[in-house]
């Protein structure tokens, strides 16, 4: 039976009364012998914490029996600190002699009712005395101070009537004067043994013994008449005591702390923030049947598929219900090798399989058993990695046995999750029924879930050295023997006859393609890219067309063919590439960040050139930004000189890796370093450093870095990148604190947005937020870029 | 819906001269496409929302600043910027960007010059106290005076206006006030005289005339932006301030939506991070639900919920509580957070359907 609703409302003290096992009137723990005191704050009536004893009250034992409430009756009502400014709202708001609602009939609600209070009560004439509240529970009536009993008599003039008409709807408004204390069972405050064999108690527990001290000791000096001061003083005692209980953050009055000073965690500080009850437990649940590992790369399992070891999977079940189809093949793996872990019989007792006992168990096994199987290839898990920023940072991956301790995952799937192998761990789940197998299957499927829905542009493509590999395959002139062709189709299962002698790169590449697929495109550089039924005519691929962010080519791919031909695509092509670059590969070395003599002098002048015009002035923005352009026109001469075949262009021309700008400044200058996005202005008296002439202050001083990486830079030069590096650093740090927090409040604010059954968007109270979602009814995740583009249909 | 497709079909078939039969099966394809491309009922929309605007947030800067032009009105940007959209703010150092009816620099700068505020101290050259007559005088800088376009009498009307202790006097540029009997008193009045308001917007603390494309525009920080609309001159359809709310005041929600969005949209593209302009709309749609502009976060959407669970979730757990107890509060378990915490499924995505046949 689900749940329907969850309602609150105020315990009345009949209600505290029913719900309790035992009154609670000793102060003490333990008695001489170590055993609990009867009445006692750990009466064993309320429960049982300690493992081979059965409760008192209901016969269970240890995880059986959910504890009992036991009650103090106080001596003195206390007034409920939390909800005092409720009382004080209920005391304007109300007649001190009839008890009815002051405010004209017309206003409702408790605020509003208090704001509005005449003087005279407008049904029995009576004129209402001055109420004052003093943080957190003492109340004046001109300027009378009000003992609780007081206060809860003037609650409980209030007529029911009037109650409604304050919305005051969760039970009598007296029940806020504390009369009668619950308190909590044991199992809600355990007492733990240290490893010296004493018992701690928890912070409950002594706030408890506090408040019973205080109560009895009020009820002594009230039996022999102590003088009025005396007692005024334990009252405030035991409302401080109660205040405390219930809440040990309030303001003006001072924390109840333990003997070593700690404050004292109670009631409200259970439930409340990042660790309390709600936040913590609540929402936040500890699942079985998972396990996290580092993570590490391979390149030739396919983009859903996860390696886990042995251990792992040995240590992971899945439970499968036994048919009369699969009977005999379970009864032959659980005879032949250990994979069965457990049994479930038809009346739930679970059994262990073990070398012993496999013989009487596959011959007991009849369908309608469960057994509960180790994980094996192909079973489909929930892989993740935190923080789990979006939702492909949980996908659906198939499980591939390896050897070795870590988690394998291939390196296009790594930016959804935003993976690296610098030693980052992940989690693993074990769906444990049919329902959430094939959810994981057709809905988590990393295959589908190659598009973003931020943008609709691929998330999951080649990376790095594929790209490169790509783009050797297939630029001109590259010419493969049928022998290296044969080879290489092998490894990536296509089965076709090779007719030819020798076969182009362009042609080993269309292998790939699906075969009526046309596409048009531009490389980054801006050369044509053109592929017509499936074969590519002109160009070479490169991160616009294989990329993640901007892969067009297999962006279409993806919307036409749907996620599994191009993750086929995608685990083929990176195949393919890797392969072809065990043949063909590539270095980087110095030579490749060298340019000619002469281009060299003429970007130090150009750089020199800048210097020495720019203009010390405060506020001049131009000279400023003239200095600045420098790396643009560095950028500019290493395009136009640097060769052809430097690797460190090929990296940045196809998109594989880094840029010309950071070869730039290799090869001529870093620039201006800055700091909040302005030159450098920070540090001594009037210089940044007192390494520079106060007199004569250039644009170095100011961080302006004229070497490049591959010259060196300055002492100086090197304080100033630090000093950027540094910013950079503080600022990532600083950014996920407040980012966390606004992903935070959008999902709290966001998360009942849904779409209903009408196709129209509303929220929790069914208000309508869009009469058809986003406005046109398009999908981001299935569109490319959020638009539908039927020039993909020719 | 799918009206601005159509069009675009109608004028690629016309354009690349496609007819008849190969036109059909090209419309039968593109239907199939938009039918693929719909939502499916059960959508988390909201939580997708969300997460496609937080994610990039990770991405954004924290500097958070930059200058519009190259020496404009510092503007928040970056995820600062974001945050204060989100928050909704109120005392953001708000730019109000004015476009002007007429496209010309004089009437830019005469523009800026009415908007600015000035104060007393914008048209002194001397305030000099004088012990033996007891007077203060004020001389008038009729250069300054000319550029506001005010005459020495506006000034005196002004200074009575505000001052009435001293009897006020002008002969010409010079303004005297008589009976200031100490020194202190005299200081006590010349901080006062320095700040009184002569002309301009309230709050305008700086204005900045740009050159973008060819259109003048004034960038003006603080200020009123209702006052800055009903000025003669200032183009009424283009003018915006930064500040949502007083946009959501003085033009409707209708713009403070709009204003949202492209805020939001300007924010991050800024920064080289692209976000499909409808999840923005979303937000926008859901941050204007009840007729005025409110903030994502507890005093603002979470403020409404139905659901007490979910709210006391967020923040504010103990406060929540308690009132939903003296409320009688109910919560009908209709939102995820709430089932989550119960331990159920909640209807939202295949949990919006049940199983016909038990697993």
């Amino acid at each position: 039976m689900p749940v329907e609703k969850v309602e609150f409302s105020l315990l009345s003290p009949a209600q505290i009364r029913k719900i309790s096992v035992v009154e609670i009137t000793r102060p003490e723990l333990y008695d001489a012998d170590g055993y609990p005191v009867e009445h006692g704050i750990v009466d064993p009536r309320m429960g049982v914490v300690d493992p081979g004893v059965r409760c008192r009250t209901c016969g269970g034992r240890l995880g059986e029996c959910m504890g009992h409430f036991g009650y103090i009756e106080l001596v003195k009502s206390v007034v409920h600190p939390v909800l005092a400014p409720k009382i004080y709202l209920l005391l304007q708001a109300t007649c001190q002699k009839c008890g009815k609602v002051l405010a004209p009939k017309e206003i409702t609600g408790l605020n509003n009712c208090a704001k509005n209070s005449p003087e005279k009560c407008p049904y029995c004439g009576e004129k209402q005395k001055k109420i004052k509240f003093e943080k957190p529970t003492t109340f004046y009536a001109d300027k009378e101070k009000l003992n609780a009993e007081e206060v809860r008599e003037n609650l409980e003039k209030i007529p029911d009537e009037d109650l409604e008409k304050l919305k005051f709807r969760g039970g009598r408004p007296e029940w806020m004067i504390i009369t009668i204390l619950p308190v909590p069972p044991l199992t809600m405050r355990p007492s733990i043994i240290l490893e010296t064999g004493e018992r701690s108690e928890d912070d409950l527990t002594h706030k408890l013994v506090d408040i019973v001290r205080i109560n009895e000791r009020l009820k002594r000096i009230l039996e022999i008449g102590a003088p009025d001061f005396l007692i005024d003083d334990i009252i405030e005692l035991l409302q401080y005591h109660i205040a405390t209980y219930i809440k040990n953050d309030l303001s003006n009055i001072p924390p109840a702390r333990h003997r070593s000073g700690r404050a004292l965690k109670t009631l409200a500080q259970r439930l409340t923030g990042k660790e309390g009850r709600f936040r913590f437990n609540l929402t936040g649940k500890r699942v079985n049947f998972s396990a996290r590992s580092v993570v590490s790369p391979d390149n030739f399992i396919d983009i859903n598929e996860v390696g886990v070891p042995q251990v792992i999977a040995e240590g992971l079940s899945i439970p499968e219900l036994v048919t009369e189809q699969n009977i005999d093949e379970i009864r032959k793996s659980i005879l032949s090798e250990n994979k069965m872990r457990y049994i479930i019989r038809l009346d739930g007792l679970k059994k262990k399989v073990t070398e012993e006992t496999k013989e009487i168990i596959a011959q007991e096994l009849v369908p309608g058993y469960t057994i509960e199987r180790r994980l094996r290839n192909g079973d489909w898990v929930i892989f993740n990695r935190q923080p789990s920023l979006h939702r492909m940072s949980m996908m659906g991956h198939k499980v591939r046995i390896m050897n070795g301790q870590t988690f394998r995952i291939h390196l296009c799937v790594t930016p959804p999750y935003n993976a690296d192998f610098d030693g980052d761990e992940m989690n693993l789940h074990v769906p444990q029924n049919e329902e959430a197998r094939a959810e994981l299957k057709h809905l988590m499927n990393v295959n589908k879930h190659i598009r973003t829905p931020r943008y609709g542009l691929p998330i999951i493509g080649a990376k790095q050295d594929h790209i490169m590999g790509l783009y050797f395959l297939t630029k001109e002139n590259i010419k493969l023997s049928k022998q290296e062709v044969s080879n290489l189709l092998f490894c990536l299962n296509i089965d076709i006859e090779l007719d030819k002698e020798s076969y182009t790169g362009k042609e080993i590449f269309s292998l790939l393609l699906p075969k009526k697929l046309n596409y048009r495109g531009k490389t980054k550089t801006g050369e044509e890219v053109i592929i017509e039924k499936g074969i590519l005519k002109k160009g070479y691929i490169d991160v616009k067309a294989v990329g993640v962010e901007e892969g067009m080519l297999l962006d279409k791919i993806d919307l036409l063919y749907e996620g599994e031909e191009a993750a086929k695509f995608l685990n083929n092509l990176v195949r393919l590439s890797l392969l072809f670059m065990g043949k063909y590969s590539y270095t980087i070395s110095l030579k490749d960040y060298t340019i000619d003599k002469e281009s060299e002098l003429e970007i130090e002048k150009s750089i020199d050139k800048k210097i020495k015009s720019w203009i010390k002035e405060e506020g001049d923005e131009e000279s400023q930004a003239n200095l600045e352009k420098v790396l643009k026109d560095i950028e500019n001469v290493v395009r136009k000189k640097l060769s052809n075949n430097s690797s460190a262009r090929i990296a940045a021309e196809t998109g594989a890796r880094g840029s010309l700008v950071s070869v730039a400044q290799i090869v001529g200058c870093i620039g201006q370093e800055k700091l909040k996005g302005e030159k450098i202005t920070r540090g001594y008296y009037s210089r940044t450093l007192p390494h520079f002439d106060k007199e004569k202050l250039d644009a170095g001083a100011f961080g302006f870095v004229k070497n490049g990486y591959r010259k060196g830079i300055s002492p100086t030069e090197f304080f100033f990148d630090a000093m950027h590096g540094r910013e950079g650093l503080s600022d990532t740090a600083l950014k996920t604190k407040h980012s966390g927090y606004l992903e935070r409040r959008l999902v709290n604010s966001l998360h009942d947005i849904i779409i209903k059954k009408d196709r129209t968007v509303r929220n929790e109270s069914n208000q309508i937020v869009q009469f058809v979602p986003f406005e046109n009814d398009i999908n981001p995740y299935r569109t490319s870029s959020g638009k539908i583009s039927f020039e993909d249909l020719i | 819906m799918g009206e601005e497709i159509e069009q675009r079909f109608e004028k690629y078939c016309s354009e690349h001269k496609i007819t008849g039969k190969e036109k059909e099966k090209l419309n039968v394809g593109l239907q199939e496409l938009i039918k693929k491309s719909k939502f499916e009922p059960g959508e988390a929309l909201g939580i997708v929302t969300a997460q496609s605007l937080s994610e990039p947030a990770t991405q954004l800067t924290m500097r958070a600043y930059h200058f519009a032009g190259a020496a404009g009105i510092r503007m928040a940007s970056g995820l600062p910027r974001l945050i204060e959209l989100f928050d909704l703010r109120k005392n953001i150092d708000n730019v109000i960007i004015v476009y002007l009816a007429e496209n010309k620099k004089e009437k830019a700068a005469k523009l800026a010059s009415q908007i600015v505020e000035s104060t007393l101290k914008n048209v002194i050259s001397t305030i000099s106290y004088d012990f033996a007559t007891t007077s203060v005088e004020i001389e008038l800088e009729k250069k300054d005076l000319n550029k506001l376009e005010l005459t020495p009498e506006d000034i005196e009307k002004a200074i009575c206006k505000s001052v009435k202790k001293y009897k006020i006097s002008r002969k010409g540029e010079k303004i005297s006030a008589d009976g200031v009997q100490t020194y202190s008193d005299f200081r006590v009045l010349k901080d006062k005289l320095l700040n009184i308001y002569i002309k301009g917007i309230k709050g305008a603390k700086e204005t900045i005339i740009l050159n973008l494309n060819g259109n003048f525009v004034i960038h003006v920080r603080g200020g009123n932006f209702k006052k800055i609309l009903s000025i003669e001159g200032v183009d009424t359809t283009k003018t915006k301030t930064t500040n949502i709310e007083e946009t959501g005041d003085v033009l409707g929600i209708e713009a403070a939506r709009t204003a949202l969005v492209s805020e939001v949209m300007n924010t991050l593209s800024q920064q080289g991070v692209y976000v499909d302009p409808r999840y923005i709309g979303l937000v926008g749609d859901l941050m204007c639900l009840n007729g005025k502009v409110e903030s994502i976060g507890r005093y603002g959407i979470m403020k409404h919920k139905n659901s007490v669970l979910a709210r006391l979730n967020f923040e504010e757990t103990i406060k929540i509580l308690f009132n939903a107890a003296v409320l009688n509060k109910k919560d009908n378990l209709n939102t995820l957070m709430s089932n989550l915490m119960i331990g159920q499924v909640s209807s939202t995505g295949t949990g919006t359907v049940k199983l016909k046949w038990n697993l």
